[in-house]
């Protein structure tokens, strides 16, 4: 392989060859999975600097374990499992007492009522509809395809506490993420 | 819309990651602190050889001596002067053996081998 041009190849190549020490193979899976990863950790609620470190955590204990990786399941999944328990590993107590409390208010509460307007869907403006902890449970549950059950273990909180987060955290997204309405479009448009 | 479908389109927007305009400076990074624990890695290996190098001499040279000792011990009651006498003389004839000469060569061999090791691991990591 030549020093000079990147490794190419699927990706259960590359962490072939990453298993067998080889740097450039990994730096080109870190390359193709980097922005998925950083985006998942701030979608869990990290900030962009908590989330860029977790992120480059995840891949350097990746590297580690990229043996065990043996292409079951797609490696963005599997690097993505790695800095969501990174993260949660940081933020277990807090996380813990945020999901434990009663349901509370958005990051921006004025976010909800506010009729969508644009036909973009944009998943991050949407998410800052939701409290820390729904976000941290339906970000884990779609984005990081972690069971309720799995949430619940890695929190050590009921399973309970995590659909009720999920459900809460789907209705707003899902108000959020609803097609605009006419009334809402002709507002819009003056 | 109906659960389901809401559900696969929330699952579909997670999986389109946001564009990072730093994306290839976080990857240079990552990179870089892999080389670096790489780096790390190798020196401590290269700091363990010489230590086990140096060891492996040492045990050579004192093994040759501790047998001599061990038996100066034993025979306590006999005459002091007698003593280092003999200790002096058979210090001397390891030394002059060829096994002892060998044995020194030896360890220097490996005292080298283990320096070199190093050097060239420090050398490519710089």
């Amino acid at each position: 392989m030549s020093r000079d041009r990147p490794p190419t190849g699927h990706d259960v190549e590359l962490a072939a060859l990453a298993a067998a020490g080889d740097r450039r193979a990994y730096g080109e899976l870190v390359r193709r999975h980097g922005s998925a990863v950083r985006g998942l950790l701030r979608r869990m609620g990290a900030d962009s600097a908590t989330a860029d470190d977790m992120a480059q955590d995840a891949f350097l204990a990746g590297f580690e374990q990229v043996a065990d990786y043996r292409g079951e399941g797609a490696f963005g999944g599997w690097i993505k499992r790695i800095a969501a328990r990174c993260y949660l590993r940081k933020v277990k107590r807090e996380a813990r007492m945020i999901l434990t409390d009663e349901a509370q208010d958005g990051d921006d509460p004025t976010a909800l009522n506010e009729p969508r307007t644009a036909n973009r869907i944009d998943l991050d403006d949407a998410l800052k509809a939701l409290s820390k902890g729904e976000r941290l449970c339906v970000s884990l549950c779609y984005g990081g395809d972690w069971s309720h059950a799995e949430v619940a273990e890695a929190l050590n909180i009921p399973v309970g506490t995590v659909k009720s987060h999920v459900k809460r955290g789907l209705d707003k997204l899902r108000a959020k993420l609803a097609p605009p309405t006419e009334s809402a479009r002709r507002e819009a448009h003056g | 819309m109906a659960e389901p479908d809401f559900e696969a389109q929330l699952t579909r927007l997670y999986n389109e990651p946001p564009a990072f305009a730093d994306a290839a400076l976080f990857a240079a990074q990552v990179a870089a602190n892999l080389d670096r624990g790489w780096a790390l890695r190798r020196i401590l290996i290269g700091g363990a050889g010489i230590a086990a190098g140096v060891i492996a001499a040492a045990q050579l040279i004192t093994t040759r001596f501790s047998a001599d000792l061990q038996a100066l011990s034993r025979d306590g009651t006999r005459d002091l002067n007698a003593d280092i006498g003999v200790a002096l003389d058979k210090l001397n004839q390891v030394v002059s053996t060829p096994a002892s000469v060998e044995a020194l060569w030896l360890a220097a061999g490996l005292a080298l081998l283990a320096l070199g090791f190093a050097v060239t691991r420090a050398m490519e990591e710089l």
